[in-house]
C-alpha cells in the first residue's frame, strides 16, 4: 500500500470515459467496439497482443503444472471412490482395484486431453475449441 | 544478523502458523478466532480493491500506467473468458476476475518477508476450487437440465465402450477440484519452503567463519534465483487457476463437445 500515493496523483488527469462497458447495454458496446476495430484495423496494423518469451514459457510451464496435477488427482480420486466404494457395499480389494485403474486412465486422459489443447492452434473466439474431447483418441 | 542459537533452530514450517489475532471464543465447539490468515485475506482484498478504484479514478481516455495496468488485467482476463468459452460466458467474469486478482495479490503478498502466503493452506484453495465446481454444475444443470449428463457421454465413441469411458470421464471430473486446489496449494507451500531451506543454507554456512562466507554465495545465489521464480509461479498459478475455471464454465455452457 506504499505506492497509493503514486498512482492516486498519477490518476489525476481526467477525460472522457474510456472503459465502461459493464456501465452501456451489451450489444451496443459490442457493436461499437466492433466499428471502432474496424475503423482501426484500416489505419493501422493490428498491435500483437500476447507477446514475448516470457508468455510463452510460461504457458508451457503452467501445462506442465497443469499435467502434473491433473494426473495425480484423477488417480487419487479414483483410489479414494474405490476405498469408499468398498467400505460401503463391502466388495473389499475388488472396487478400489477396479477403480484405481479407471482413475488411472482418468489421469492419462487428463494428460492427454491437456496437451491436445496446446498442440491445436486456438481458434479464436468459437466456443468449445479447447476441450474437445475427440482430440484425445490420437 | 542471527547468533548461533537462532541458527539452529531455523524452520522451514513455522512461516505456515496459524496464530490467533483476535480471538471470539468457540462456537458449537469450533474455534472461531480472526488469525493472521484472516488478516492477510483482508489485506489482500483492500490492496485489489484500492488499486482498482485508484487506478480507474482518473477515468482518461489517454489512460496513466495504473489505469493501463488495471485495464491489461481487465483485457487479460475478459480474452481469457472469451476465447476459452464464448461471449456468454462474460456474466461469469466478476467471478473469474475476482479469484485471478484475489490468488495473484495474495501470492505476490506472500513473497514479502514475514508475510503470510494464504494459499500454502489446502482449505483455502479447496474453497475456491470448490466454489468454481459448485458454479459449474449448479449453471450446468441450470442451463442444460439433464442435457449437463453429456458431459460425461461423449458422442462419436461407440456403444460398447460406453461403461467404460463414462467411469473415467466421472473420475476425471471429480478430479478437477482436487488437482485445480492441490496445484496451488502445493506449488506455494513447496516454493515457500524451498525458499526458505537455501537461505538457511547461507547463515548455517556462514556460521564457519571466512570458507564459509565463500560457501555461502552458493546458496545465495540459488535463493536469489528462486525468489524470482517464485514470483514468475504466482503469477502462473494465478493464471492457471483462471484459465482453468474458463474451460471448466466452458463445460457448464456447452456440455455436449
Amino acid at each position: 500500500m506504499a505506492d497509493k500515493g503514486a498512482f492516486d496523483g498519477a490518476s489525476r488527469r481526467r477525460g472522457h470515459a474510456g472503459k465502461q462497458s459493464d456501465l452501456l447495454p451489451e450489444g451496443q458496446f459490442e457493436r461499437r467496439l466492433e466499428k471502432l476495430d474496424a475503423a482501426l484495423d484500416e489505419v493501422r496494423p493490428k498491435p500483437q497482443r500476447t507477446s514475448g518469451p516470457v508468455q510463452t514459457r510460461g504457458a508451457d510451464y503452467s501445462n506442465a503444472l497443469r499435467m502434473s496435477s491433473e494426473f495425480v488427482a484423477a488417480i487419487l480420486v479414483g483410489t479414494i471412490l474405490g476405498w469408499g466404494l468398498d467400505k460401503v457395499a463391502g466388495t473389499k480389494p475388488w472396487g478400489m482395484i477396479i477403480l484405481m485403474m479407471l482413475g488411472f486412465a482418468a489421469g492419462v486422459m487428463n494428460v492427454l486431453r491437456t496437451a491436445g489443447t496446446t498442440t491445436t492452434p486456438q481458434s479464436g473466439g468459437e466456443p468449445g475449441a479447447t476441450t474437445a474431447l475427440d482430440e484425445d483418441d490420437d | 544478523m542471527a547468533t548461533e542459537s537462532e541458527v539452529d533452530k531455523v524452520d522451514p514450517i513455522h512461516q505456515f502458523g496459524i496464530t490467533k489475532i483476535m480471538d471470539f471464543g468457540e462456537i458449537g465447539g469450533v474455534p472461531f478466532a480472526f488469525t493472521n490468515s484472516a488478516l492477510f485475506m483482508v489485506i489482500t482484498v483492500a490492496v485489489i480493491a484500492l488499486f482498482l478504484i485508484l487506478s480507474t479514478n482518473g477515468r482518461g481516455l489517454v489512460p496513466t500506467r495504473m489505469q493501463s495496468l488495471a485495464e491489461m488485467a481487465y483485457e487479460f482476463i475478459a480474452n481469457m473468458l472469451r476465447e476459452s468459452a464464448g461471449t456468454e460466458a462474460m456474466k461469469f467474469f466478476p467471478l473469474v476476475f475476482s479469484l485471478f486478482m484475489f490468488i495473484l495479490v495474495s501470492n505476490l503478498l506472500g513473497m514479502v518477508p514475514y508475510f503470510f502466503t494464504i494459499n500454502s493452506h489446502i482449505i483455502v484453495t479447496f474453497c475456491m476450487a470448490m466454489l468454481v465446481i459448485t458454479t459449474v454444475i449448479i449453471y450446468g444443470f441450470m442451463r442444460n437440465g439433464i442435457g449437463f449428463l453429456k458431459l460425461f457421454w461423449p458422442s462419436d465413441i461407440p456403444m460398447f465402450v460406453m461403461p467404460l469411458i463414462v467411469p473415467i470421464e466421472i473420475i476425471s471430473f471429480l478430479s478437477r477440484p482436487i488437482s485445480l486446489s492441490v496445484r496451488l496449494f502445493a506449488n506455494m507451500l513447496a516454493g515457500h519452503i524451498a525458499l526458505k531451506v537455501f537461505a538457511s543454507f547461507i547463515l548455517m554456512l556462514g556460521g564457519f567463519g571466512v570458507i564459509g562466507y565463500a560457501g555461502a554465495v552458493l546458496p545465495f545465489a540459488m535463493t536469489v534465483a528462486l525468489t524470482a521464480l517464485e514470483v514468475l509461479v504466482s503469477f502462473l498459478q494465478a493464471y492457471v487457476f483462471a484459465i482453468l475455471t474458463c474451460m471448466y464454465l466452458n463445460d457448464a455452457i456447452h456440455p455436449s463437445h
